[in-house]
């Protein structure tokens, strides 16, 4: 046991002391902050593409004011006559017209709306979306029109609702704050189970490679090392989640300060998100659900960090550890894929079933906790989460001694049989 | 005395030792022989309890050896640097201090004060291993290794790498922890080494061994009435039946041949020269190991 310190104690001090650590402490959020403002940077401030809309014999069906587009990256223009005519002039050479919307195609008589869109070289997606947004709604006026609803009110009524989702216990979030919630701790949790896997591994592998097992294998048991090195990683994720949890504290009200002007921007602009966050940590009591988040995560991270600690036992060089890892990280990305799955659809049997297996269930019972669990289904998945972690690192333990020491060969079936009969 | 008695050792069906029996006595180097692959690392590593035997028996003054024993009393260098290449050394040593049993010492910073300037590497105590030369590394790892004062001190070839400068400060190493009653089991597949530095030895090939006893002795049992003899004279015509072996202008090594008695070309020689020096030539320890595997 006291070993079991002294390898705990050296696997962390040395890897705090590491400037990697630090680097990576720094960089990861950075990364992540990136990957979520980029897109939204993009499109508050970004440079949108411009379409321009030739409008084929639409004056039959509708008036001057009702084809003005409300967005101001399209802008139509009408045309009276043939197709042919149309089409040559929207591939005349100088000709800025993206796309040619054909009003003959429908017939309101017959409740025919499926307008044609013939476009001059590929559209994108925004500009689909642009045009399809506009059409919508130009043709819903000629609906109501057609029903009779005089001008006016068909352009009044044509206004897009939005219900407000609220739960009736403030406790519960709605479907999209669990979804924003879920999504999140996910990503968390998928980049913590390869990142601290990975890093057990390496561990292993340095001790392996130079030998330096030999010698504690003579002064300690194989699963004091192996608990300690493992629960020594552990405790430097738990080091850099909260140094995580730290600088977002510290680094909110600071920037929002040097960046007052851009932050309100991007606030008024992404109100939606914002919004969300802001309802999430309000609604959602986060008191029950950061304990089991944070239970699934050590637990997961053990699970995985015995597998690699397999992997990295019985394997000699770095190719075979790099596509043995890349096959044990599978699990992870097929639990974080159902885990988007989930979100939408909670509580089906798959859903739950896959919430009980141990190597999915950190991710896929995070993913539905948002959306209330039976209390029974938590601890159930607990448990049998904890026996396969418990299960994992008994078999890493017990091939450690010799997997480690097998320099030049790979650990074989002959070898396992060598170990579980008698070492 | 470390007693090893019929120890065998499988690795599925393939036998790696074979019904190993040798002793070794306390205050003594002994060198374990063989070429590579023979069984020796394994061999260390059984008495170091980092494999287990499938048969026989480990004892250390009669008796069985312990994990404990092992934490404890003993000190193993592998064949490679068993240190952490990207650790400062004095980190180094101190881990690997502590996991001996000497985390409460009061005296560990100066016992390793003292064991650096006797190695004259107390400037470095703060320079991160891998940047430090494989003589130097092998210095460490032998402060690391010794500071809680083994009985039982086993080298998994701890010669392989070293240039002949820190080969000899090594050897006297050796010798200064025999000479303080400290006993020594080194491997090595380099014969000629063993034969300056240790009082007995075993030779292993193939999992069992071959030859084992005191190193004069053996050498005494396998010689071959091989002699020298150098003269004033140059040497010409021998009007003598023996075999001669090498022959230079003033100097000659020669074999007697069967039932041929020594005194009789002995009697020749000193009558045909002045005689200046004369013994006889014993086999090294690798024409006996040559001999005895070729015989088996």
């Amino acid at each position: 046991m006291n070993n079991f310190w002294l390898v705990f104690k050296r696997e962390y001090l040395f890897r705090i002391k590491n400037k990697w650590f630090w680097i990576t402490t720094f960089m990861i959020p950075l990364g992540i902050l990136l990957i979520y403002l980029i897109p939204i940077l993009l499109i508050s401030f970004g440079e949108q593409s411009k379409t321009k809309l030739l409008l084929l014999n639409s004056e039959k069906y509708l008036k001057e004011e009702q084809i003005k587009p409300q967005s101001k990256n399209l802008s139509v223009d009408k045309v009276e006559g043939s197709l042919d005519e149309a089409k040559s002039k929207v591939n005349k050479e100088d000709s800025d017209i993206n796309a040619l919307v054909d009003f003959d195609t429908i017939n309101p008589e017959e409740n025919n709306y499926n307008v044609k869109v013939l476009s001059k070289d590929t559209l994108s997606l925004g500009q689909e979306t642009d045009i399809k947004i506009y059409l919508d709604s130009v043709l819903q006026q000629l609906k109501l029109q057609n029903e009779n609803i005089p001008l006016d009110q068909a352009i009044r009524l044509n206004t897009p609702i939005n219900p407000v989702f609220e739960s009736l216990e403030s406790s519960n979030p709605t479907a999209n704050q669990a979804y924003v919630l879920a999504y999140g701790a996910g990503f968390i949790m998928y980049f913590i189970l390869i990142y601290y896997g990975t890093n057990v591994m390496q561990s292993i592998q340095e001790e392996k490679r130079n030998r330096i097992v030999e010698i504690l294998l003579t002064a300690i048991n194989p699963m004091d090392l192996l608990f300690g090195k493992i629960l020594g990683v552990i405790s430097l994720g738990v080091t850099q989640i909260l140094l995580w949890i730290s600088f977002l504290i510290i680094s909110i009200p600071v920037l929002s300060i040097i960046f007052r002007s851009e932050a309100d921007q991007i606030l008024t602009q992404n109100t939606g998100i914002i919004d969300q966050i802001k309802l999430i940590s309000e609604n959602l009591n986060l008191i029950t659900f950061l304990p089991i988040f944070f239970i699934f995560l050590l637990l997961g991270v053990i699970l995985y960090a015995g597998l690699f600690a397999i992997i990295s036992v019985s394997v000699d060089n770095e190719a075979d550890m790099q596509a043995f890892s890349g096959l044990a990280v599978i699990p992870i990305v097929i639990g974080f894929m159902m885990s988007l799955s989930i979100v939408m659809n909670p509580n089906t049997n798959l859903a739950i079933i896959s919430s009980m297996i141990p190597f999915i269930s950190p991710l896929t019972m995070i993913a539905r906790i948002p959306f209330g669990v039976p209390i029974w289904q938590i601890i159930l998945s607990m448990i049998i989460l904890l026996i396969s972690a418990i299960f994992a690192i008994w078999i890493a333990s017990k091939i450690y001694k010799i997997g480690v020491l097998l320099y030049g060969e790979k650990l074989s079936w002959k070898h396992i049989k060598i170990i579980f009969n008698k070492q | 005395m470390l007693k090893i008695i019929n120890l065998s050792k499988n690795f599925g069906e393939n036998k790696v030792l074979d019904n190993i029996n040798f002793e070794v006595p306390e205050g003594t180097i002994f060198g374990l022989l063989g070429p590579n692959g023979a069984g020796k690392t394994t061999l260390l590593r059984i008495i170091n309890r980092i494999y287990l035997a499938n048969e026989g028996r480990i004892l250390w003054k009669d008796i069985k050896i312990s994990d404990e024993f092992i934490a404890k009393n003993t000190a193993y260098l592998p064949e490679e640097r068993g240190l952490y290449p990207k650790m400062t050394v004095i980190d180094n040593i101190k881990y690997f201090a502590q996991i001996r049993g000497l985390k409460n010492d009061k005296n560990l910073d100066k016992k390793i004060r003292e064991f650096m300037e006797d190695l004259s590497i107390s400037d470095k105590n703060n320079v991160q291993l891998q940047k430090l030369s494989k003589g130097m590394q092998q210095k460490i790892q032998i402060i690391a290794s010794l500071l809680h004062n083994p009985d039982l001190i086993m080298l998994d070839e701890p010669f392989s790498g070293l240039d002949p400068i820190n080969s000899q400060k090594l050897k006297f190493i050796l010798k200064d922890l025999a000479k303080k009653g400290k006993t020594v089991v080194f491997s090595s597949h380099r014969m000629e080494q063993v034969e300056e530095l240790c009082q007995e030895i075993a030779l292993i090939n193939k999992g069992k061994v071959v030859l084992n006893g005191k190193v004069d002795q053996i050498k005494e049992k396998y010689k071959e009435s091989v002699y020298y003899i150098k003269t004033k004279q140059n040497i010409d015509n021998i009007d003598i039946n023996i075999k001669i072996l090498e022959k230079l202008d003033n100097s000659i090594k020669f074999k007697l041949l069967e039932n041929q008695d020594l005194n009789q070309t002995l009697r020749y020689f000193f009558d045909e020269y002045q005689i200046l020096e004369f013994r006889e030539i014993f086999p090294s320890i690798e024409e006996i190991f040559v001999k005895v595997v070729n015989k088996k």
